[in-house]
């Protein structure tokens, strides 16, 4: 278990939720409706704790996002959503009147946007956190369960993951998603290491 | 991390290559390049750090009317100005400011390039649904983009094909489940027509019985041995009548779920015998054995309604007998299953159900042919039986006797609780008394309530056959409990169906009354299922008796109401 003390937890929840708030304006401008994202929730594990967490929290399959991360850091995002909650999140954003029973292609398409525009968000929160580019791939979609996902995608023991609850209110829906990072050594202690100058600074500028 | 790989690749690629184009296995010079961008389906655009074009193939030329030595060194907002989409402009800023990769997809973006169709002879060119990817790379030392475009036109018809479809689909179900409902409230409706008019065809069967009993009853007159054979038949045709009147009322109860059953522990071997025993006589006379075998588990008890078993039972002998040749058998056998039950089986030794009609067994109203000879019927028993049965948590069924016949169980499940007189043990009519008992009584006056003339007349012409008792009819309630008060009959007879629910609120008032309280009430009806008369009973009904009137029945239960205390 990684520990993050309340300061730590606190400066990083305000920053994604500064990253989340300008993804959640780029969305609410692409459906032309007021949509609006929340991270109640940070935290850092490693990667055992966290596939303990994720097969006591997703029983069975989620629709995930998946955006790969590469140059001097690497590693990968995803955004894990209920399967239910990932179709009912883009048929709410795309007001379609008449539904069909799977995810269509297009339908999978927005979902892929939805999750490339918060991704990239969270990706550019954690970027200046390390006053480092963060250079990444397209999307993908794919149905998994998200332990098993983590098991086989985290190749170190020693890897970390970086979680976040987003909660995502558009017209009177509430949806909650998960988003996570999975970070390599040095990524991880870069990360940790630039956290801490962070809190230090905001202590000194308070 | 076959994505990252992908990450990583693109930023190291560098589609400039050089080198000899002649040798085998060499690399694409830069013309190769631009040949293979330019075969590709969809469009690519480089655009470098300043934003400018680099590069422009063919598919884009094509769909954006833009030659490609008109589109490079342009910025895309110089190009095509306000219909370039914001939010392709920030994908851009952000792949080459940031190095991130960003989707645009073809629902949430309607044109992000002003793109159409090449246009046909009449040059109507639509808008292209387009799927865009914005991806960035590093080469020569500096950034640049690749901004690729995908026409998702025809992914988009289908869905909106493939939408239409569904709506219609579901258009299509609702119709069947309205169709559905009405079907079903069709179906509501008959059996409710049938349960009423099952009721009316009761009232003349009432007279038509009665009065054939009652003739039957009068040991004098003038009447001559044919009469008393035609007036058999009469009574006969219309208990007939009756009862099949009394099995459709039970089948379209069950069908709008108003049959109630009352479960109780019944004990197998004497219930059976009990059943056997009413189809003697009718055994008898075509000179058909009855047998009942003997149980292998005796005291084992069955949960049941001992009424609708009876019922079912009863369906199952009359047809072995019915169905029956002269001289023939029929063998009643009892055994528990494994699941539980205890399976009564009826075998009888007539010529059995044709093999090609056995499926339609169970199927109401169907005879399988019994409508072409002379055995009456209505072709309801089984579809009954089985229906009560099923209610009951069992089933009943069929299978070919070994050698000739037919056999039919029905299976009830086991309770294991132990053995108890039931209420049911005991006879559900009093008859302790008999007609007869009723010249011992001390003379009594009787008051008769029916607002059908015809029934108040068959009573009159029973009392006339008992010297003693004094028969007075009302034809409302109201004169009913005038004439109570003033002439305080011993016992009261009540027809509880008189119009308005007026019977029930006369007995009410009967009761409230201090100088009628006591008067037992006997009350009449037309509702015969067991629950009408635990109702009855539980209202104050000292007793409830059915129609037809059976008037042996009305006078042994006149003689034990009036019978001295011991």
């Amino acid at each position: 278990m990684v520990d993050l003390d309340a300061e730590t937890r606190d400066s990083l929840t305000e920053i994604f939720n500064i990253g989340v708030g300008q993804a959640a304006n780029a969305l609410s401008e692409l459906v032309q409706d007021e949509v609006l994202l929340t991270v109640p929730q940070v935290g850092l594990l490693k990667r055992a704790d966290f596939i303990a967490m994720a097969a006591q929290r997703w029983d069975g399959r989620a629709s995930i996002v998946r955006q790969s991360f590469d140059g001097p850091f690497h590693g990968d995002a995803l955004l894990i959503f209920p399967e239910a909650g990932s179709l009912e999140l883009v048929r709410v954003l795309l007001a379609e009147s008449a539904p069909l029973e799977e995810m269509t292609d297009l339908e999978r398409e927005a979902l892929l946007e939805v999750g490339n525009v918060v991704l990239n968000a969270c990706l550019s929160c954690i970027a200046d956190v390390l006053e480092h580019e963060i250079a990444n791939a397209l999307p993908t979609y794919l149905e998994a369960e998200p332990a098993k996902l983590v098991s086989s995608i985290v190749p170190g023991d020693d890897w970390s993951v970086i979680y976040l609850h987003i909660d995502f209110t558009v017209h009177s829906h509430n949806l909650s998603g998960t988003i996570i990072f999975v970070l390599d050594v040095p990524a991880a202690d870069a990360f940790t290491a630039a956290v801490a100058r962070v809190v230090q600074r905001y202590q000194v500028d308070s | 991390m076959s994505n990252a790989k992908e990450a990583g690749a693109l930023c190291s690629a560098s589609p400039a290559g050089a080198g000899p184009a002649s040798d085998s296995g060499a690399r694409l010079g830069e013309a190769g390049w631009e040949q293979v961008a330019n075969l590709a389906e969809g469009g690519f655009i480089v655009l470098d750090d300043q934003h400018r074009v680099v590069h422009w193939n063919a598919w884009m030329a094509r769909h954006s009317a833009i030659t490609e030595q008109a589109a490079r060194g342009q910025t895309l907002q110089a190009l095509f100005g306000p219909h370039l989409s914001t939010r392709l402009k920030m994908a851009i800023a952000r792949a080459l400011d940031r190095g991130q990769s960003c989707l645009l997809s073809p629902s949430l973006n309607r044109s992000p390039l002003p793109l159409t169709t090449l246009g046909d002879l009449l040059d109507a060119r639509t808008p292209i649904l387009q799927g865009v990817s914005v991806k960035p790379f590093n080469t020569g030392g500096k950034r640049h983009c690749l901004v690729q475009v995908s026409d998702m036109s025809h992914t988009a018809l289908r869905e909106r094909a493939l939408r239409h479809q569904a709506i219609r689909l579901a258009q299509v179900v609702e119709d069947l489940k309205a169709a559905r409902d009405a079907a079903h409230q069709a179906n509501l409706a008959k059996s409710q027509f049938i349960t009423n008019m099952s009721h009316e065809l009761r009232t003349p069967l009432n007279s038509v019985i009665g009065f054939a009993q009652l003739l039957q009853l009068q040991e004098t007159g003038d009447m001559g041995a044919e009469s008393r054979e035609f007036i058999g038949y009469i009574r006969d045709a219309g208990e007939q009548l009756l009862k099949m009147v009394a099995d459709i009322l039970d089948l379209s109860r069950l069908e709008i779920d108003r049959l109630l059953v009352t479960v109780e522990p019944v004990e197998v071997e004497r219930f059976l015998t009990s059943c056997i025993k009413s189809f003697r006589p009718q055994a008898q006379a075509r000179g058909i054995i009855l047998e009942q075998m003997p149980f292998s588990h005796p005291g084992t008890q069955m949960q049941a309604d001992p009424v609708r078993l009876a019922q079912i039972m009863s369906n199952l002998l009359s047809n072995a007998i019915k169905y029956n040749v002269d001289g023939g058998r029929v063998i009643v056998m009892a055994e528990v299953t494994p699941a539980q039950c205890v399976r009564i089986t009826v075998t009888d030794t007539g010529p059995g159900v044709p093999l090609e009609r056995e499926h339609e067994l169970f199927q109401s109203f169907n005879r399988l042919g019994a409508e072409y000879t002379e055995i009456p019927g209505a072709g309801i028993g089984l579809t009954l039986s089985r229906n009560l049965a099923r209610l009951l948590g069992g089933d009943v069924g069929y299978s070919r006797a070994p050698e000739q016949g037919a056999v039919f169980w029905v299976d009830v499940p086991v309770t294991h609780r132990p053995a108890r007189a039931s209420s049911h043990d005991a006879p559900r009519h009093p008859t302790s008394a008999t007609g007869n008992d009723l010249a011992h009584l001390a003379p009594f006056t009787l008051l008769y309530v029916d607002n059908n003339l015809v029934n108040i007349r068959l009573l009159e012409a029973l009392f006339a056959t008992i010297p003693q008792g004094r028969l007075i009819t009302a034809r409302s309630a109201e004169e009913a409990l005038r004439l109570a008060h003033i002439l305080h009959p011993r016992v009261i007879v009540l027809d509880v169906d008189m119009p308005r629910g007026s019977g029930l609120a006369a007995l009410e008032r009967l009761h409230t009354a201090p100088e009628t309280q006591a008067i037992p009430v006997v009350a009449l009806s037309t509702r015969t299922a067991p629950e009408d008369m635990e109702d009855g009973r539980a209202t104050g009904f000292c007793c409830w008796l059915t129609r037809p009137l059976d008037m042996t029945v009305l006078m042994e239960t006149l003689a034990q109401i009036m019978a001295p205390a011991p």
